[in-house]
């Protein structure tokens, strides 16, 4: 297989009717490269909350804006780039928390960040970068030998 | 749903059984159809409906904008002696539900009938604590 089939990309306004689009592109790929539909469920979630912040936190949710999707698949690793424009995403800054963690130490329910702990509770590897005036957001998942 | 099968869009049917709203939801819940979907929440809320049982029988996807329209309510209608109960959940979704630690936080029933059973009981230990 060349490296140019390996490699699906897509691109999309920043408008959050688009994310439908690149979950089905995102579902297509994950069961084509062989994931449970668990994995599957986990991989188009985190794709989603990663585009879904970008078109609201760096594109403040103007429509013009444009994000790319792209899938590169490499042995039994499945990774998918994510890249934008926008303001810069800081996550350092960010303190990622359970829900359920939360909910014991206040007694309240809060939903803030909650995308962000969705996206490192189901990706194996997550990277950030700022490349060129560009967010480029990795979320790397394995296809473990028994699936 | 089965793999690779595309979603189709949202939308809501609410029903009344015992002075318990039951919310069926279809299609996905998302950052984007979640917007409309909490203008119908707080609606709901805001009338005084505290008991609500989320029917997800029919729900095919659901994101981290979509529970939080849960989130933002939950307490409110604790607060008034009601709550916000789940049934029905796809395998995905209940699976969803317990790698989030959301079942801790709600309370998840396989069908309708437990769900509103729930509140009913609910409703009768109450009474009893305030004949107490």
């Amino acid at each position: 297989m060349s490296a140019r089939e390996k490699n699906k990309k897509i691109k999309i306004k920043s408008e959050l009717k688009n994310l439908k689009l690149v979950r089905d592109f995102i579902r297509k790929e994950a069961i084509k490269f062989g994931f449970d539909e668990i994995d599957v469920e986990k991989i188009i979630l985190s794709v989603d909350e990663v585009c879904t912040n970008s078109i609201k936190h760096s594109y403040e949710n103007k429509p013009d804006g444009i994000i790319y999707v792209e899938v590169k698949k490499s042995g039994n690793r499945f990774s998918v780039v994510v890249s934008y424009d926008g303001l810069p995403f800081e996550p350092e800054k960010l303190k990622i928390e359970s829900p359920l963690d939360k909910f014991k130490r206040t007694g309240k329910v809060k939903r803030g960040k909650l995308g962000m702990f969705i996206i490192h509770r189901f990706m194996d590897r997550v990277k950030y970068q700022r490349k060129r005036n560009k967010n480029v957001v990795i979320l790397t998942k394995f296809l473990r030998k028994d699936e | 749903m089965g793999r690779g099968q595309s979603e189709k869009s949202f939308d809501v049917k609410v029903e009344e059984k015992n002075s318990v709203k039951v919310l069926k939801l279809k299609g996905y819940l998302d950052a984007y159809t979640s917007l409309q979907f909490e203008e119908m929440m707080r609606e709901l809320v805001q009338s005084g409906n505290y008991k609500i049982i989320v029917n997800m029988k029919n729900l095919t996807y659901i994101s981290s904008a979509g529970f939080g329209v849960f989130m933002a309510f939950v307490d409110d209608v604790r607060k008034n002696s009601g709550d916000i109960r789940f049934c029905c959940l796809s395998e995905k979704i209940d699976e969803i539900f317990e790698l989030l630690g959301f079942k801790h936080i709600f309370k998840v029933f396989k069908d309708e009938d437990s769900a509103i059973k729930s509140f009913e009981e609910q409703e009768k230990k109450n009474v009893r604590k305030r004949k107490k």
